[in-house]
């Protein structure tokens, strides 16, 4: 790089935007009327103005939980320490609601609600791929339902939490003041997904989600039900997995078998 | 062989997703549209699905801002790839980028950055436009950015720069008339000169935009409408390269789209009186 002009010159420029070193100084020129050092601020500053408002857009609910100053202060922080590296800035905030659990430690639903804010925008431009119908399963023969294997659709993931954070995002989803956050009896896990073009979520018991989430590590469905008719012998197995194929057929969670 | 324009297409906007409803519901008075690619570059979902309904209505050009041409870090195969994928979906009237670099050394300010302009990033910036048009297939339209520094090892003018760039890789031209007016205040030179140094026959496309006055320098916000002294710009740049493919960016303070039309009709009706001048 020493023998390149131009890296050289990239790689100064860049320090100073990103604030590790203010080498371009020297190669910038001043006006009359303004500075080098003033000169590069206005690409300093827009950075993370810019960076700022792409986390507001996509953590919306966030900034209205805890206030446009304490978002702006939390991101500009991880704007700090997370340079893009991605000519993509789709996944820039992944790493958001991670650093929101130690920039608010008190406040733990804080990371929740970005985390939740941030499956949805993952879920709403996940990969597309054809969705299982119900008359998919016409063509199985009795004994074909012990061996089939089913698969969630790629818009479709769980997310679990420890507070009452789908009923904070909800309020504030509609404009009212959301609940006092409250840590869950027990951790409840949702399901995201992706039906005519939108994201959805819901709750699952905990019996459908053991059932969901063997059908995501590829169990077959025999297996899947035999399990959980020894784990949960008080249920039964045939009417409620009838009941939840019939759901997830109509909300389109289940992905088209190849053919 | 020297690339040749395509004939303009007429008037057309930038696509932004608060007019979706618009351009899907009815028609409306542009003869194309132009695409933000980096925004089509998602897995799936709602975005790709109203870009091939909106491809079925209009003529779309595919505008990219994360190119990076001038990177020293060399071409981002992965991003290109994602590219020459996506002008198979669309199926665009060009490919345009700018003439700037993102960042460097695996990182990316996601800025439109100025390059010095002296030999070296002349014949770098050549070579990486020839290997994307070889690898696309295509000629690749160009912009000239809005910059707020010049740099002290500068040797060439930027419109001498730009120039030899479109001359030395034989690629075209996104004329940003905002931008010229930005820079040519921000680094005090007369915008004529720069209109006047580009050569007409490689313009494909000219952007006109907002910007925000700051009293001792200019900032591309595309957050205003354009501006009476670019308007007057335009009108020369209309003079100097005739009939052209023009359109108005918006990208804050996002107005109804018949406020953007109307400011659409402004242009038309300088183009207009400015080519049957020069025809005349």
């Amino acid at each position: 790089m020493k023998n390149d002009p131009l890296a050289s010159l990239q790689a100064g420029f860049q320090d100073y935007i990103l604030g590790t070193c203010d080498r371009a100084l020297a190669q910038v020129e001043s006006t009359p009327t303004l500075s080098a050092a003033r000169r590069l601020d206005i690409y300093h500053n827009a950075y993370r103005v810019r960076l700022a408002e792409l986390l507001a857009d996509t953590y919306e609910r966030v900034v209205l939980y805890i206030g446009d100053d304490s978002f702006d202060s939390a991101a500009r922080t991880y704007i700090e320490g997370h340079p893009p590296t991605s000519r993509n800035l789709r996944n820039y905030g992944n790493a958001f609601p991670a650093f929101l659990a130690d920039f608010f430690p008190d406040d733990r639903e804080v990371a929740e609600l970005a985390a939740m804010d941030g499956r949805l925008r993952n879920t709403f431009d996940a990969a597309d791929a054809g969705i299982l119908q119900a008359s998919d399963l016409a063509t199985l023969q009795g004994q074909d339902w012990d061996s089939v294997v089913f698969a969630l659709h790629p818009t479709a993931s769980f997310l679990t939490f420890r507070w009452n954070t789908p009923a904070i995002w909800q309020s504030l989803n509609e404009g009212i003041a959301p609940p006092p956050a409250e840590l869950l009896p027990q951790p409840e896990t949702w399901l995201f997904w992706r039906m005519d073009l939108q994201p959805h979520f819901r709750s699952l018991a905990s019996e459908e989600q053991a059932a969901l989430r063997a059908i995501s590590e590829g169990q077959a469905f025999g297996t899947l039900c035999a399990e959980l008719a020894q784990r949960h012998p008080e249920l039964d197995i045939a009417m409620q997995i009838a009941q939840w194929l019939r759901t997830w057929l109509g909300d389109s969670v289940l992905r088209a078998r190849a053919s | 062989m020297t690339t040749t324009r395509r004939t303009s297409p007429g008037f057309g906007l930038g696509l932004r997703t608060e007019h979706y409803p618009d351009f899907l519901g009815a028609p409306q008075p542009v003869e194309w549209l132009e695409i933000i690619s980096d925004n089509y570059l998602v897995p799936g979902g709602k975005p790709l699905v109203v870009l091939d309904q909106i491809r079925e209505r209009y003529p779309l050009a595919m505008h990219g801002v994360s190119l990076s041409i001038g990177s020293s870090d060399g071409l981002d195969r992965s991003y290109l790839a994602a590219l020459k994928k996506l002008t198979r979906r669309v199926d665009p009237l060009w490919v345009s980028d700018h003439l700037c670099w993102t960042g460097v050394q695996g990182k990316n300010t996601h800025d439109l950055l100025p390059l010095p302009y002296h030999e070296h990033a002349l014949k770098h910036v050549v070579k990486q436009i020839r290997q994307v048009q070889d690898y696309l297939e295509r000629p690749l339209v160009i912009e000239n950015v809005s910059s707020y520094v010049n740099f002290t090892d500068s040797t060439l003018s930027e419109w001498d720069f730009l120039r030899a760039v479109c001359e030395a890789s034989d690629c075209l031209l996104l004329l940003d008339i905002n931008n010229i007016y930005v820079s040519s205040f921000n680094h005090g030179f007369d915008p004529l000169t720069y209109l006047h140094a580009i050569p007409p026959e490689r313009v494909q496309q000219i952007h006109l935009a907002g910007h925000s006055h700051n009293g001792d320098h200019i900032v591309d916000t595309h957050d205003h409408p354009v501006a009476d002294p670019v308007w007057e710009l335009y009108r020369a740049a209309c003079r100097h390269i005739g009939q052209v493919a023009t359109m108005i960016e918006r990208d804050d303070h996002i107005p109804p789209l018949p406020e953007l039309l109307s400011e659409l009709d402004q242009a038309r009706r300088i183009a207009a009186t400015a080519c049957a001048r020069e025809a005349a």
